[in-house]
């Protein structure tokens, strides 16, 4: 998303990530992967939960397809990292766009760990919303 | 919470544990990635 903040910007939007980790993880976070837009902490899931994001189960995780895309991306130089302290492997992320009056314009929950909508569908989504906006 | 609701002003932290709202961010629009963890 780094790669495409510049385009995001020049649509008239802004990114905002949200981590359910502990604010003190969040600075070394900030530091390592020195991100261009705000990173903020929900620690209490509150948010997480009202967007609809739950947990997955082992079950899931361990399923043959999830551990394959874990393997592709294994191979294109993804490595797995240790969670931090707090952090729940189960919990799942998703993606949303809001527009300028904080309405739900596009929903992506993900159904599983590896799965993310496409960086282009997300731009899309933000380029509609700008347009619309502009009219 | 579907397409098309408005979405509460949610307490969030920064990094520096400060209290900040969904709204500080508002006003344009927004891309919320919400993460599975930090790594």
């Amino acid at each position: 998303m780094r790669d495409q903040y510049e385009e995001i910007q020049r649509l008239g939007g802004e990114v905002l990530v949200i981590s359910f980790a502990q604010p003190e993880l969040l600075v070394l976070y900030e530091r390592e992967q020195s991100l261009p837009f705000p990173v903020v902490a929900d620690p209490t899931l509150t948010a997480y939960q009202a967007f609809g994001l739950e947990r997955t189960t082992w079950r899931e995780m361990l399923r043959g397809g999830v551990l394959w895309r874990y393997t592709q991306l294994m191979l294109r130089g993804w490595s797995p990292k240790r969670m931090n302290k707090g952090e729940d492997v189960l919990q799942l992320g998703g993606d949303f766009v809001l527009d300028a009056h904080r309405r739900l314009v596009y929903v992506y929950r993900s159904a599983e760990p590896t799965d993310r909508p496409a960086v282009a569908e997300l731009l899309k989504a933000i380029a509609t919303l700008a347009r619309e906006e502009a009219i | 919470m579907r397409l098309g609701d408005p979405v509460d002003d949610f307490p969030l932290l920064r990094a520096d544990g400060s209290s900040v709202t969904l709204s500080a961010f508002a006003g344009k629009p927004l891309l919320l990635i919400f993460l599975r963890h930090l790594a």
